[in-house]
């Protein structure tokens, strides 16, 4: 594709008039969004506006919950809306993979930490020694201690649960990150210090993100392009800088209204 | 950990306490007078008196039952009236040989119901899922005596398949004598290494077991089904496909283990049912086991041997709940902290 | 003799003999007021709530609900004790039940409530009472949890603990995924309800913004111990340890930066001395003792050189050598 003369790669995402429905209710309808390799796409809004069921339509996974998932997304080349199981297992854990919204229910109750490390590394390929090796690496950029791979999700606290999922993808190295609310559960400091690493990752592999997030501070500091959702539907597209200075939709100045702000008793 | 299995045990300890007061209880409310059944149907006055005494009917009911329950300590359960040997001996044959027939039915369980379970869990809301759900209802509740006496008709009588009825070929005892360690003769055979007899087992078991197993498996096949497919509609069943596991492999590796707790509670709940619900199979399968014993028992107002019954199904009961909520805590950590 | 409706004296907690909660006393007095539970993640502040919930047994130190000691109750002071003190859990998810609907775990709560006499329609409409305040439609009474999103469920969580109508509210962070618009419509309910029913709040929050509107007291965590608590403007203005310091300057300004992790995070902490001196960008020789949780002005410190940072928080940014 050619833009201005520029040669323009083509999306890693692309998404077409993607609805989700759970039965006759409609509850998310993205018209168009394509997602570049290296970029963040933020989708942010109001809860129950369809930000997570439209994450997991674009992973694919919308049968999951029940829902119907109409229209196309192309991920390198597979539409997972109806690609059949032998292709979507080329796009989950390698081209995408998820990290989810409320860190402990997440993962496996039965399961410790490391096994499910180790089979999710194997389940592409990877083991012995590369597999130790990329999960020590993965471990040490989200700041956990080995140890943790000995415990159980019950043992570790909401923060560490979530860090830890983060490390999956890392250690997966997949070519996108889709995170619902990936931060939600961590305190600031730990906070300042994933998105420093989601943006590290951005750079030295060019990784994209889809950012599910209802922290519009949040979201302003990493994201390149910000989708706001209200009631279903996509009521603005910007990039950062037009989102937040000029926002066009009354509900993304509500938004930016209603931000608290430290020492500022609303 | 250790708190947690000294509580069980505490608990399993109280459970079969109650128990044994129950059956005394139980025992003593059956109608008929124990005393004229052992000495006989022309006893004297001083006869009955005499029978009274021996088996302590004159002493206060309490020292009854202290009596009682010391004497079950010591291993003596009292005497037969029927067969006129102790009842712990009798117990001691019969009960393995309802083990043998009820293990081996819940082990068809285990081995068909898990993976029909998974099966229709995997195809959920299919018609796999709506055939494997209509099968395993109509399994359970078929009445157990009619599905033995048309399956020992069909496979043993007309086809000639299996044998129609006991343990084990009797001619086998003269060329290949049994000895006896557990007298569950499957195991005893198989550690012995007495092939003919273990054979012949093995052939004589499989009808019996297969009928008394239809109960377990079509509840084990759909509490499986339910625990599996609520368990992967959870948030890590997501998680865990986003990683590149199939729904097949989320089902197997991933929500299987924890839906693991309600089936073995369930097992647990089941094995007791079933050395009860075996008794008519036994019957009409001529099977050595505890039901022939009961239903003698019973039909001579053996109070010892029907408390002696009672008491070794509710062990037995109490036991397997034991063991599962042991295995529950190797299976699921988050057990351990309740 | 205290006016404290609920009380942590020095508990130090543990998981399966490793203490993660070491030495924490926390007062929540009568309401209308809030105490806001504040810090890293992993410091131990849903372990402290589930203590003063009697969920854990501390290995040293007290709970005491008013003049009573939490591990000794009897039945009827644990049945009174579970409708005073309420629970708002962290994860939506872990805390309602899978099987239950909305509506049934509404009703469930109810039972238990001063309103337990409710039946048919009043009780139908107390439900959608509960639901309307905080923000949810009625429709989704018939709904199980994993059929809602985020938000939704974390908001049927404060309905059924409300529902209960307690006078201490444990919320571990309640609006953690709520967008803002709905967060503020959650904290000024909160707020309306502290003061008509005069309820007392443990707020535990990464969010510092909103520990202000509902709690006039904070206490920060590290590392399983407080490390500096006091008067919320006070301590969240011009904190006085480089902690609490640090914790400000890593709050993402709209717009802004990525912002600095001071120290950080992946330093873990210490065992000995001060557990924050491997992260202390002002850390000195005699930080290898442990310091004391002192006084200092209306509020507690832990920290050697609490004068120093004295209410500065880009003293966390500061490159000085240390002595
Ligand atoms: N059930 C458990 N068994 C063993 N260790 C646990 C258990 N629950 C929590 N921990 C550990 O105790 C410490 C404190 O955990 P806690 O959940 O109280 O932290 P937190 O301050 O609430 O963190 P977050 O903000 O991330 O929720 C952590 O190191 C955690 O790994
Ligand atoms: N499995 C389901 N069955 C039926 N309705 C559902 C299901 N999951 C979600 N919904 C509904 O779909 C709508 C969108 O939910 P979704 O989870 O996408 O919202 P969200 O934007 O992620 O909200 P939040 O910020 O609260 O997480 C909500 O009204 C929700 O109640
Ligand atoms: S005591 Fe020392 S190391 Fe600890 S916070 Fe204070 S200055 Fe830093
Ligand atoms: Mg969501
Ligand atoms: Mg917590």
């Amino acid at each position: 594709m050619t833009v201005d003369g520029v040669t323009v790669t083509s999306p890693l995402i692309s998404v077409r008039d993607m609805r989700v429905t759970y039965g006759d209710r409609l509850v998310s309808h993205v018209p168009e969004l394509d997602v570049y390799e290296g970029e963040c796409v933020a989708l942010v809004g109001e809860s129950g506006s369809g930000k997570t069921s439209a994450l997991l339509a674009i992973l694919g996974l919308g049968d999951f919950s029940g829902a119907t998932v109409t229209g196309t997304v192309l991920i390198n080349g597979v539409n997972v809306v109806d690609a059949p199981q032998a292709q979507l297992r080329r796009v989950h854990g390698t081209a995408i993979t998820l990290v989810s919204q409320s860190p402990q229910a997440a993962l496996n109750p039965t399961m410790r930490l490391g096994r499910l490390a180790k089979l999710s590394l194997k389940q592409h390929g990877v083991r012995g020694h590369e597999a130790n090796v990329r999960i020590a690496d993965a471990l040490a950029r989200v700041v956990l201690p080995d140890e943790i791979l000995k415990r159980y999700p019950h043992e570790v606290s909401g923060g560490q649960a979530q860090r830890f999922c983060i490390a999956l993808a890392v250690a997966l190295q997949v070519q996108c990150i889709a995170a619902d609310e990936p931060t939600s559960a961590l305190d600031v400091t730990v906070q300042a210090e994933i998105l420093r690493l989601l943006d590290e990752l951005r750079r030295e592999r060019n990784m994209a993100m889809v950012l599910v997030s209802h922290d519009l501070a949040l979201v302003s500091t990493l994201a390149d392009r910000i989708v706001v959702m209200k009631d279903g539907a996509v009521v603005e597209v910007g990039s950062r800088d037009e989102v937040l200075h000029s926002p066009k939709s009354d509900y993304t100045r509500e938004l930016l209204a209603a931000v608290p702000v430290l020492g500022v008793t609303s | 950990m250790g708190r947690y299995l000294v509580r069980r045990l505490a608990q399993a300890a109280l459970v079969v306490v109650g128990v044994v007061v129950l059956t005394f209880v139980i025992v003593r409310l059956l109608p008929g007078d124990p005393a004229a059944a052992y000495a006989g149907p022309r006893a004297s006055p001083e006869d009955l008196a005499r029978a009274r005494e021996v088996l302590g009917l004159d002493k206060p009911v309490l020292v009854q039952l202290g009596m009682y329950m010391s004497g079950l300590v010591r291993g003596d359960w009292g005497t037969s009236l029927h067969t006129r040997l102790p009842v712990a001996h009798d117990l001691s044959i019969a009960f393995p040989a309802s083990l043998e027939l009820v293990g081996t039915a819940l082990l068809f369980a285990v081995a068909i119901g898990i993976p029909m379970g998974l099966l229709a869990a995997r195809y959920f809301g299919s018609p796999v899922d709506g055939g494997i759900r209509l099968g395993s209802m109509f399994v359970a509740a078929f009445p157990v005596f009619l599905l033995a006496l048309i399956v020992q008709n069909l496979f043993a009588t007309k086809l000639g398949w299996f044998p129609v009825a006991g343990e084990y070929d009797s001619k086998l005892d003269a060329t290949s004598p049994l000895h006896l360690y557990t007298n569950i003769t499957v195991v005893d055979a198989l550690i012995t290494g007495n092939w003919p007899i273990f054979l012949s087992t093995v052939h004589h078991l499989i009808l019996p077991a297969l009928v008394v197993a239809a109960y377990p498996i079509g509840v084990v096949t759909q509490m499986t089904r339910a625990a599996v497919s609520e368990e992967s509609s959870l948030d890590h069943a997501r998680l865990e496909r986003a990683l590149g596991f199939t729904p097949g492999q989320v089902l197997r590796r991933f929500s299987f283990r924890p839906s693991l707790n309600p089936i073995l509670t369930l097992l647990a709940l089941i094995f007791a049912y079933s050395l009860v619900n075996a008794f008519l199979v036994e019957a009409i399968f001529n099977w050595p086991g505890l039901g022939k014993y009961a239903v003698e028992s019973i039909r001579s107002l053996d109070t010892a041997a029907v408390a002696g019954v009672t008491l070794i199904v509710a062990l037995a009961y109490v036991l397997a709940n034991l063991i599962v909520d042991i295995a529950q805590t190797f299976i699921d950590p988050r057990v351990r902290l309740s | 003799m205290t006016a404290d409706l609920l009380r942590a004296d020095g508990v130090t907690l543990s998981y399966a003999k490793r203490a993660v909660v070491h030495d924490v006393s926390l007062e929540l007095p009568k309401g209308p007021t809030g105490v806001a539970l504040v810090g890293e993640s992993g410091s131990g502040k849903t372990t402290v709530a589930r203590a003063l919930l009697g969920m854990i047994e501390p290995t040293s130190g007290r709970v005491m609900f008013g003049e009573m000691d939490v591990s000794q109750f009897s039945r009827s002071e644990r049945a009174e004790y579970r409708r005073t003190v309420q629970p708002v859990f962290q994860d939506g998810t872990e805390a309602l039940d899978p099987r239950m609907t909305v509506g049934k775990a509404l009703a469930e709560a109810l039972s238990v409530s001063p309103d337990a006499h409710l039946r048919g329609a009043a009780r139908a409409s107390r439900v959608s009472e509960l639901l309307d305040d905080v923000g949810l439609d009625g429709g989704i009474v018939d709904r199980l949890p994993h059929q809602i999103s985020g938000g939704q469920r974390q908001r049927v969580c404060i309905a059924r603990a409300l529902a209960v109508r307690p006078k201490v509210l444990l919320l571990d962070e309640p609006t953690s995924a709520l967008d803002v618009t709905v967060q503020a419509k959650i904290l000024d309910l909160l707020r309306r309800l502290q003061h008509e029913h005069s309820l007392t709040y443990l707020l535990i929050t990464h969010n510092l913004a909103i520990v202000e509107s509902l709690c006039s007291y904070t206490a920060v965590m590290f590392a399983g111990r407080v490390v500096e608590q006091g008067p919320t403007r006070e301590v969240l203005l011009s904190p006085s340890h480089p902690y609490t310091a640090s914790l400000i300057a890593a709050l993402p300004r709209m717009g802004g930066q990525i912002p600095t992790a001071v120290g950080r995070a992946d330093v873990g902490f210490a065992e000995s001395g001060c557990s924050f001196r491997m992260r202390c960008p002002i850390a000195i020789d005699a930080c290898l003792a442990s310091p004391e949780l002192a006084s200092i002005g209306g509020r507690h410190v832990s920290c050697f050189r609490a004068n120093d940072v004295n209410g500065d928080p880009s003293i966390v940014n500061s490159k000085e050598v240390t002595p």
